[in-house]
């Protein structure tokens, strides 16, 4: 007997008996009902719909015969799924492949078999619908198409049936999906419901929209539901009630989360202080906001409490020192009568370790006021030289000291610095005792100043045993001190360096050390510049209401600005015929139209084309009219102080003459081409790939901009924000151009910071012309 | 020609110890007090040449005896200068501010503690 042909299709045949849920064993009624019309047509005592499966055939309609299946190995529709329109075995004796079949042989005796292939649509053939007889027959052509009928039928019922199938398929998923949503929402629920933070979700018109129940705990509304009311009533600001839509917020809030101290208002008059930090999202194109708030009320408390704590006990402690070091510096220097040598030196010994005491509680004070924030830094334009002079005189007791002397080696008289004298003076009278006490007797200490393109470093070059390797990574910390044995060490209080570094970053600089050749070692300061013409710009600022006009006043003073206030736009025009204002500060929100008309005049003065003008306005869009005005910048009104600050940081880098000269540092060169096409020769790109490259270009040229991609080969990008100074002391205009945002802090270092996947170029391209503050690219951009 | 030097320190240890550094200078005429009110009251009749000023002092302190002394006639010009433990430089400054000539800190050096002073006398 020769086993039945596997049809080439068989993979694709079993995949679809899997899809129509075919391989269960067991009749269905319609397929009975076929089987049973068949056996009554056809006058056979046997009629059947069967599907082959990978091992048996199985009846899915079944008349007349005993068994549910039988294995695939005998089956007759085995065949019939290999033919394309019908196979009939008139007498199954006379035909070799089934004369020795065991269902020819033994029960249920087949003698006649007719069967035709189910093939659904894709021309698998899924099983047969077929008859058997007892004895042998023929059939007739009318027959064989009445057969085939019947088996069209079956495969209907069967493609009927996946559509139904597929229906109930879908309406399951449905059911898992909104289960499994269900589930989320149930687990997001609990995360909020159990979070410690208080969260609020706040509509574009500040209302809450949502929160959780910490949020109502936090404003005392323990049980109610915070739903509906406006933020603005639960929380202020030291300037008013905190309002989310104020540029301050949604400049800041603009792709990072940012953090906000206010206070929180709670239901029973109390007050809390509130850390929030602010994210948006967008619904339905309208900008809605997600407030995260603690209540940090205890945590100010604590601190200031340390801050107290350390300000009283550093005063508490001086009382008795001031005794001990007064007599002790009496006896010491004789004044109480003369000293046998052991007792001056005994007496020496202990007034040496009060003056340590002293000096460590000054620097433990120092630290805590810088740290906390409380330090006042008051730079301002000081000559190097005399500074340098200074520190080394004052210093002479230490060197005297130690046996060693100190050369300054010839400094630019002209050198300035942009610095706080006492506090730069500190640094230096710091690293200057530093290097006398490692350096060895009788060695000198060098001092030289260099030019840097960012201002001016000085350097203290000592003779001293060196940094060793293992120590030069805690050089900076507090309390670090190198060598314990080292005697010399016991006159350091191990804060020195660390509150040196602490003044020079707050004043704009830094402190680094190197190994000298030769032994010994070069620390230095970098001491910002000087915008030396600063001094002498005077804005011009003339604003509808009083108040803001003191305030813009008071900014523009800060930044360096001499003022002169116009109380009318006509004054306007009268004071800037008789002289150069280098910025203009206008108020949009009164006389829109008069404002622009004043604009187009200025800027047809040669002395006016390319003077900055920052207009304020309640609304950007408040244009007055379409027109283009070609202005350096928009404030929203109210004017806080730091939309004025950043107003003013646009006009800090002024014009230069010619095409402006853009640094562009990206590693994929795609970005690279597409800025360039965007600019469209409009500026003179230099364009690199990674940060040594850019470092020699800040060198070499003085660029109007760079743009700055974080993540480079070898670093971040922002590692070249130190660098971005020109030769004439300003500093580079930076634009952060990437589609990394993990600094949230770098916002604030630069003049923007676009995300790649959010800011298109045209963005760029806008941004760029805006900090160029270029009125003539604005135009070219503008073909009206 | 000597100068009356007025110190002025609730704290009486302290006090021992300035009068001692200041009469290192064989010049100087010095005599103390332990609290603003008395200073006014001595300074009024003594008229010092300088007065040297603790800070932190109980009832009135360092800025109320300067306000105090200020009002007398013929002591509204006399050098005041502070002398404390608090010497943040804006601690210093608002010091300044009040008119005073000069700020010391403390623990100063008792052997040129005349010195210095010196320097402030008109």
């Amino acid at each position: 007997m020769p086993a039945p042909p596997i049809p080439v299709d068989e993979q694709e045949r079993r995949l679809l008996l899997e899809r129509f849920r075919l391989t269960d064993s067991g009749t269905e009624q319609p397929f009975d009902h076929l089987a049973r019309t068949a056996s009554l047509v056809f006058g056979v005592p046997i009629a059947l719909v069967s599907i082959v499966t990978a091992d048996e055939q199985v009846f899915k309609g079944n008349c007349g015969l005993g068994a549910a299946s039988t294995p695939r190995d005998q089956a007759f529709c085995a065949f019939t799924i290999n033919v394309d329109r019908i196979m009939i075995v008139e007498d199954t004796l006379l035909d070799e492949r089934f004369c020795d079949n065991p269902l020819v042989t033994g029960d249920p005796h087949i003698r006649f078999y007719a069967g035709v292939p189910l093939r659904v649509s894709n021309g698998s053939a899924l099983g047969s619908l077929c008859i058997i007889d007892h004895e042998p027959r023929t059939l007739d052509s009318d027959q064989v198409a009445a057969l085939e009928a019947m088996a069209a039928t079956a495969v209907d019922i069967i493609q009927l049936r996946l559509g139904s199938l597929m229906a109930e398929n879908q309406f399951i998923l449905l059911q898992e999906q909104s289960e499994a949503l269900r589930k989320a929402t149930l687990r997001q629920s609990a995360v909020l419901e159990s979070a410690m933070d208080g969260i609020l979700s706040v509509d574009p018109t500040g209302l809450i929209a949502a929160s959780n129940p910490a949020a109502a705990q936090l404003f005392g509304l323990e049980g109610s539901d915070l739903v509906g009311h406006a933020i603005g009533n639960l929380l202020k600001t030291d300037i008013g009630p905190f309002d989310l839509l104020t540029t301050d917020f949604v400049r800041r809030v603009d792709g990072m989360p940012s953090h906000n101290e206010c206070h929180g208002l709670r239901g029973d008059g109390r007050q809390f202080v509130a850390e929030v930090a602010i994210s948006s999202f967008n619904l339905e194109g309208a900008r809605n906001f997600v407030l995260t708030l603690r209540d940090i009320t205890e945590r100010k408390k604590i601190e200031q409490m340390k801050s107290e704590f350390v300000a009283t006990v550093s005063h508490e402690l001086r009382t008795p020192l001031t005794a001990i070091a007064g007599s002790l510096g009496l006896i010491a220097g004789g004044a109480a009568g003369e000293l046998s040598p052991k007792v001056r030196h005994l007496s020496e010994i202990a007034l040496n370790n009060t003056t340590r005491l002293v000096r460590l509680i000054n620097d433990i004070l120092d630290m805590e006021k810088i740290e906390a924030g409380q330090s006042v830094f008051n730079p301002a334009p000081i000559s190097l030289s005399s500074v340098i002079d200074l520190a080394v005189q004052e210093n002479e007791g230490f060197t005297e000291k130690f046996e060693v002397r100190i050369t300054v080696n010839e400094i630019d008289p002209n050198a300035v610095v942009m610095a706080d004298s006492d506090r730069l003076m500190q640094v230096m009278a710091n690293l200057l005792s530093n290097a006398a006490k490692f350096s060895p007797q009788g060695s000198v200490i060098e001092v030289s100043a260099e030019r840097r393109v960012r201002g001016w470093r000085v350097n203290i070059a000592d003779r001293g045993t060196g940094i060793p390797d293992d120590f030069k990574s805690r050089v900076f910390e507090k309390f670090a001190q190198a060598d314990g044995s080292n005697a010399r060490n016991s006159v350091g209080t191990g804060l020195g360096l660390s509150i040196a570094r602490e003044i020079m970053t707050w004043m704009g600089g830094s402190v680094s050390f190197a190994d000298r050749t030769g032994g010994g070692t070069v620390f230095s300061i970098d001491i910002p510049d000087v915008h030396a013409d600063r001094a002498e710009s005077c804005a011009l600022i003339c604003q509808e209401q009083p108040d803001a006009a003191a305030r813009a006043c008071m900014q523009f003073e800060r930044a360096g600005f001499q003022t002169k206030l116009a109380l009318s736009l006509d004054e306007v025009r009268a004071l800037t015929a008789k002289r150069h204002y280098s910025v203009l500060l206008l108020d949009l929100s009164t006389e829109g139209g008069e404002v622009a008309k004043l604009i187009s005049e200025l800027r047809q003065r040669d002395d006016y084309s390319f003077t900055p003008i920052i207009l304020t306005a309640f609304q950007s869009t408040d244009t007055g009219g379409g027109m283009p005005l070609a202005v350096a910048n928009w404030l929203h009104k109210p004017l806080s102080p730091e939309a004025v600050r950043n107003g003013l940081k646009s006009i800090i880098a002024p014009v230069r003459p010619g095409r402006p000269r853009i640094l562009h540092v990206e590693d994929d060169a795609d970005v690279l081409r597409l800025v360039s096409i965007a600019l469209d020769g409009r500026a003179e790109l230099h364009c690199v790939g990674n940060i040594n490259e850019a470092r020699t270009e800040l060198t070499a040229h003085d660029f109007d901009l760079a743009i700055l991609d974080l993540g480079l080969p070898g670093g971040s990008g922002t590692e070249l924000l130190p660098d971005m100074w020109r030769s004439d002391g300003k500093p580079v205009p930076v634009v952060i151009f990437s589609a990394r945002e993990d600094d949230p802090g770098i916002s604030r270092k630069v003049h923007a910071v676009l995300t790649k996947s959010r800011a298109s170029l045209t963005e760029l391209v806008a941004t760029v012309e805006s900090v160029l503050n270029r009125p003539d690219l604005a135009k070219q951009e503008d073909p009206a | 020609m000597s100068s009356r030097i007025l110190y002025v320190d609730d704290e009486a240890d302290i006090r021992e110890i300035a009068i001692l550094s200041l009469e290192l200078d064989p010049t100087f005429d010095v005599r103390s007090c332990t609290c603003g009110i008395e200073a006014v009251d001595v300074a009024a009749k003594w008229d010092p040449d300088l007065v040297l000023l603790d800070v932190m002092m109980p009832e009135m302190d360092g800025p109320q005896t300067l306000a105090a002394l200020r009002r007398i006639e013929g002591l509204d010009n006399v050098p005041v200068v502070f002398i404390t433990a608090r010497t943040q430089a804006k601690d210093v400054s608002d010091l300044m501010a009040l008119g005073a000539a000069g700020v010391i800190a403390k623990p100063f050096d008792p052997m040129s503690l005349a010195a210095i002073v010196r320097e402030f006398l008109p």
